[in-house]
């Protein structure tokens, strides 16, 4: 029982832990807050459910048409939402137009899906294996396997690329990394990019595992994931996978143990705690000890 | 056309706005004033409908509990300010949302009913009455030392100015507003229920300030009415009417991303007034007509 719990606090964690790395490019480089992302998060599961269901696309072409929807979908935000105040260095109305955009998706949803969850067909079969401690499915493993999977090769590109230094050197100062001859423009591009992929990919694994697309996983999972970036640190790609696991495991035994009136407070109360006893995050980065 | 009710909404989302606005003041986001109106709902609805008293004292509980909750929630920001402050005001909202999903007392998940006596007279007395107010103080002291913490928090403190205190006045002072809607708002639509305070009902204020312009009193209303009045025009689009006004709403803040109206656009407005209410009075004497510099020119600065 316990056993099973914790494979479902690894699922959940990674799911946040996905969405709040996505949340906290575009914050570590703007400062602003992109109230699109859940929104992004809760159409990638429908991307999956377009790919397999409607157009009955096997399972990788599927996840292609998932990546090039992110993708697309960030840079729609940049574009429209972000990019007409720039010169403002105004932090509200960035943040209130990607807001309107979040709800311009929501209604594009209910359009073409409506607002019910839509039920996803069978995706891996596969038998499922019984660990003594805990049982465990091929489509829970392959859910683990790519959310993991993802979060390294997050990890590997920001710690270990040209791309991530560049990324990570706008964040930290973008001035001075303009002045070494980074392209801000185009980093701050990759950014929403590369946010927009991670979000629709994790609502793709969200959509697995709850074997349905739910347009309302936007407003609770979607947003949660906010808090697990704070609570993590911010611009802090291991703290927000940190963060995930934690929030994750809270909230799988709120579930188990207490009430499901509970459920999905703990993210909040955890978020005030940090923000009270330690505001740099668990693994708190200079910027957020600066910025705060 | 358009039912009097929207305008009722309409007042009760201008005090909405003005609560971010207030908060805005001193630099501080809240994405949490649902939180604020919840309480201020849920308490006046208490005040009259569990223990009889009338409307105004059932919201001027609803004021004082807002003002004192406020205070009380805006101590830590004391140590957390910016986009940090806003997540923090978020995570309340969504605490409120849970304590009434959870609390017996008030009809859980379920909600109450009952309230009444919230009429179109009452609330835009209330509004102008606020109005004025918030006029009045918009070229204070007071309003002078919020604009100096929310434009530099140590030069403002080097000058002697209490931005502790001055950061909790303002984030207490939204508090109060939108709790107050939130009264007002219960005693009109008769029923509540804790989903009616999710996080959207956070985000509305800042829209109309958004959309409206954060520098001004007037901005707010100007927002205000244009996001409760918009879908209502948008009402032979049917079902797409959600969908082009957050089209519209995104055209509007990358085409005007500092708001409709500004306080550029408000010290030309006043300008030419006073100038021209001065000539009509020189004129009025058969004085002959001299150049006299814009009496608004130095003020505003």
């Amino acid at each position: 029982m316990i056993g099973q719990q914790l494979l479902n606090a690894l699922m959940l964690g990674s799911n946040y832990a996905l969405v709040a790395i996505g949340y906290t490019l575009v914050f570590g480089i703007l400062n602003m807050l992109n109230f699109a992302h859940p929104n992004v998060f809760a159409l990638g599961g429908f991307l999956l459910f377009a790919g397999v269901a409607t157009m009955t696309l096997p399972f990788p072409l599927a996840i292609v048409l998932v990546i090039v929807g992110g993708v697309v979908l960030g840079l729609a935000t940049e574009l429209f939402c972000f990019r007409p105040a720039e010169h403002l260095h105004d932090e509200l109305a960035p943040a209130i137009s990607s807001v309107a955009f979040a709800l311009v998706l929501t209604e594009v949803v209910a359009k073409v899906w409506g607002s019910e969850p839509q039920r996803l067909p069978p995706l891996v079969s596969g038998a499922s294996f019984d660990l003594g401690l805990f049982q465990v499915s091929t489509i829970q493993i392959v859910i683990l396997v790519l959310s993991f999977g993802l979060m390294l090769a997050v990890d590997w590109m920001l710690y270990r690329t040209r791309t991530g230094f560049a990324l990570r050197a706008v964040a930290e100062r973008r001035d001075v990394a303009q002045l070494l001859g980074v392209n801000v423009r185009s980093t701050v591009v990759l950014a929403f990019a590369l946010s927009g992929v991670l979000a629709a990919l994790a609502g793709t694994l969200l959509a697995m595992r709850l074997g349905l697309a739910d347009p309302n996983v936007a407003l609770s999972y979607g947003l949660r994931a906010l808090a697990v970036m704070v609570i993590g640190g911010l611009g802090n790609v291991r703290g927000a996978m940190i963060a995930g696991l934690l929030v994750g495991l809270v909230d799988v035994m709120t579930l188990a143990f207490l009430s499901q009136a509970y459920s999905g407070v703990a993210a909040w109360v955890l978020l005030l705690l940090v923000l009270l006893f330690k505001p740099s995050g668990l693994l708190g980065t200079r910027l957020q000890r600066e910025t705060i | 056309m358009v039912d009097q009710s929207v305008f009722v909404l309409m007042g009760i989302n201008i005090l909405m706005g003005w609560s971010f606005y207030v908060i805005l003041m001193s630099g501080q986001f809240s994405f949490g004033n649902a939180g604020f109106m919840a309480l201020g709902a849920y308490s006046a609805g208490v005040a009259t409908v569990k223990l009889g008293l009338p409307l105004a004292v059932a919201l001027l509980i609803a004021v004082v509990i807002g003002a004192v909750i406020g205070w009380l929630v805006g101590l830590p920001a004391l140590r957390i300010r910016g986009v940090y402050l806003a997540l923090a005001t978020i995570a309340f909202a969504f605490l409120v949302e849970n304590l009434f999903i959870n609390l017996e007392y008030t009809g859980a998940q379920v909600g109450m009913y009952g309230m009444t006596g919230t009429t179109l007279p009452l609330v835009y007395v209330i509004v102008v009455a606020l109005g004025l107010l918030l006029l009045r103080l918009q070229h204070s002291r007071l309003a002078r030392s919020l604009q100096a913490v929310r434009e530099n928090e140590i030069v403002a403190s080097t000058l002697g100015l209490n931005t502790t205190y001055l950061k909790l006045l303002s984030f207490s002072t939204g508090a109060a507003f939108a709790s107050l809607a939130g009264g007002l708002y219960a005693h009109y639509i008769y029923f509540i229920s804790p989903e009616l305070f999710g996080f959207f009902q956070s985000v509305w204020p800042a829209f109309y300030v958004a959309i409206g312009g954060p520098e001004t009193v007037i901005g707010p209303i100007l927002g205000a009415a244009v996001v409760t009045l918009l879908p209502e025009y948008f009402q032979p689009l049917k079902e797409w009417r959600l969908l082009v006004f957050g089209l519209t709403v995104m055209a509007l803040i990358a085409i005007r991303p500092q708001g409709l109206y500004t306080r550029k656009m408000q010290e030309r407005l006043l300008g030419g007034i006073l100038a021209l209410v001065g000539r009509s009075r020189g004129r009025a004497e058969e004085r002959p007509l001299t150049p006299s510099p814009s009496p608004t020119r130095g003020e505003g600065s």
